[in-house]
């Protein structure tokens, strides 16, 4: 009986002392781990714009050499044509995609030139106002955006809290051309952009050095269904 | 004089086969404890001892905040604020998305990543923005890893999923230690200290909208979002749950949360449900808004719709 005990006795401090030991090899090659990986920046940072980078002007110059000139400097001696028409001389590379609309003077005042036009008298009317002019065709578009249904905005949902800004038509469509043009997407997720580990140390970059996956099936859960084709690397 | 005598009587023999035992003691329970250590990372008795998050009085919770605090200051080497935002009285958080003009820029992910201090290797966003087929809300179909040079592509439309805030949240009933649970605003909330890393919730969650930190979660110091609240964006523990808060840290004092905010084509629609002048409640009462899987009974408050507008 006393020897079972003893042995018991001596394994109890066998676990003991393994416990023990593990702790301190453990944290010492935790942080000896830790020492040898310092991060590494991102190749790319990701560039997010959290507000509109057009501003609203109050009156249109054409900006050429350095000096800016005055709609007038150049349209004074010109003739007006209302008839629809090609863009010509400062205006070739515009583009008129804007519905059915083909005129200059759709828009534009016939004489004041650094002017839109009100589509109701034929008045002038400032580049500023332009909400104005946009809402004669685009009523429930203009509703929406006045309830908060259409547009950019930023700030504070809460007014009586803050400022809440709203982005005006023009700020995020072209007047000429108004559809949104394609743009780039950011990249897919789940890839690691630039290396917040260490290159060797990237999870994906582990993984991906034995095992060479097939196409990722189109599912909503993402990567979840791969079949792993081992890929013979160990010779090396 | 007995003790003495038997510590003599150990012989050269019997001490091998005694220390062989020892041996293999150490080395099994070395090799049986090591998956531990991956686990344990750095012991801290404190937040061990930590209260539920309605447990702790006011006082606890500054002692709680000042300890997290200094945790990140420890770890990201960089100051931050951790603050606990309390739910606005009369107040019930929605959101509307118009699929008719999101171009699927992904824009949103990444602001949202960046605004609650999400890991960034590997990169787990809230919001996946899934490129569907046109012509219905197929999900099967849907891919989340699309790459063209240019969106939108014109056969496709994207729908950017992210955390639905339910009313009748299955993730919350999943839990088993209260972890998460549903706050008076109506926003989904996990106390990173008290989830234990189960992962009943993503498995419940039908919209996979919860996140797993696998690993310890990877954050550049000089991409720390240094304004952050206890239930929301502050830097969590590796092996714990996270989702999307609709920001609360910035909603509930009256901001529109990051997603919004950065979206091009002003697609999202935010605000509070209670109030009838709000901007979500004209999306609900002028549009076609329908739910994602309503099918299955979570009572969502993420609105989609198309509108089609020129």
């Amino acid at each position: 009986m006393i020897s079972t005990f003893d042995n018991f006795i001596k394994g109890f401090l066998a676990v003991l002392v393994g416990l023990v030991g593990y702790y301190f090899v453990a944290t010492i090659l935790s942080s000896a781990a830790e020492e040898k990986q310092p991060p590494v920046p991102r190749e790319q940072p990701i560039n997010l714009d959290f507000g509109p980078t057009t501003k609203r002007a109050d009156k249109v110059y054409l900006h050429k050499a350095t000096f800016e000139y005055e709609c007038v400097e150049c349209h004074a001696w010109q003739e007006r044509d209302p008839s629809p028409r090609e863009f010509i001389g400062e205006h070739s590379k515009m583009n008129l995609e804007h519905g059915s609309l083909k005129t200059c003077f759709t828009c534009h005042h016939e004489t004041e030139y650094d002017q839109l036009v009100d589509p109701r008298d034929g008045s002038p009317l400032a580049y500023n106002k332009h909400v104005s002019l946009c809402v004669r065709c685009h009523g429930p578009v203009y509703k929406d955006w006045k309830y908060g249904a259409h547009g950019r905005r930023g700030g504070y949902w809460d007014k009586s809290q803050g400022e809440q800004t709203r982005t005006e038509c023009i700020i995020c469509h072209d007047p000429h051309q108004p559809a949104f043009k394609p743009i780039a997407p950011l990249p897919r997720p789940g890839v690691a952009r630039g290396a917040v580990h260490a290159p060797s140390d990237e999870p994906h970059t582990r993984v991906g050095k034995l095992l060479k996956h097939k196409p990722i099936p189109k599912t909503v859960r993402g990567p979840a269904i791969v079949e792993w084709e081992i890929e013979d690397t160990y010779d090396e | 004089m007995s003790d003495s005598n038997d510590l003599i009587q150990i012989g050269r023999r019997s001490f091998l086969k005694n220390a062989s035992v020892a041996v293999a003691g150490v080395s099994g329970t070395v090799a049986a404890l090591s998956p531990l250590k991956e686990v344990v990372g750095d012991f801290d008795v404190e937040s061990w001892l930590q209260q539920h998050y309605h447990e702790l009085s006011e006082d606890e919770m500054k002692d709680v905040l000042a300890r997290l605090e200094a945790e990140a200051k420890e770890t990201y080497g960089t100051d931050i604020k951790v603050r606990d935002v309390k739910p606005k009285e009369d107040t019930k958080f929605a959101y509307a998305l118009n699929l008719g003009v999101c171009v699927g820029c992904r824009k949103c992910a990444y602001a949202c990543e960046k605004e609650n201090n999400v890991s960034r290797s590997p990169g787990m966003q809230y919001i996946r923005v899934l490129e569907m087929e046109k012509g219905g809300v197929n999900l099967e179909t849907a891919n989340h890893q699309y790459e063209p040079e240019t969106v939108p592509k014109p056969d496709k439309y994207y729908m950017p999923v992210q955390c639905h805030q339910c009313d009748k949240p299955s993730c919350v009933k999943a839990c088993p230690v209260n972890a998460t649970w549903k706050e008076p605003d109506g926003i989904v909330v996990v106390d990173y200290n008290w989830c234990i890393g189960c992962r009943y919730c993503e498995a419940a969650c039908p919209y996979w909208a919860r996140r797993f930190n696998f690993e310890k979660p990877q954050l550049p110091k000089e991409e720390i979002n240094p304004n952050t609240s206890y239930l929301s964006n502050r830097p969590r523990p590796v092996g714990v749950m996270e989702k999307c808060t609709f920001c609360l840290h910035r909603t509930r004092e009256g901001k529109y949360p990051a997603c919004l905010e950065v979206c091009p084509t002003g697609a999202r629609v935010f605000g509070n449900l209670l109030d009838p002048k709000s901007e979500i409640r004209y999306v609900l009462q002028h549009k076609r808004v329908f739910v994602l899987k309503e099918e299955v009974g979570t009572v969502p408050n993420f609105f989609y719709f198309f509108e089609a507008q020129s």
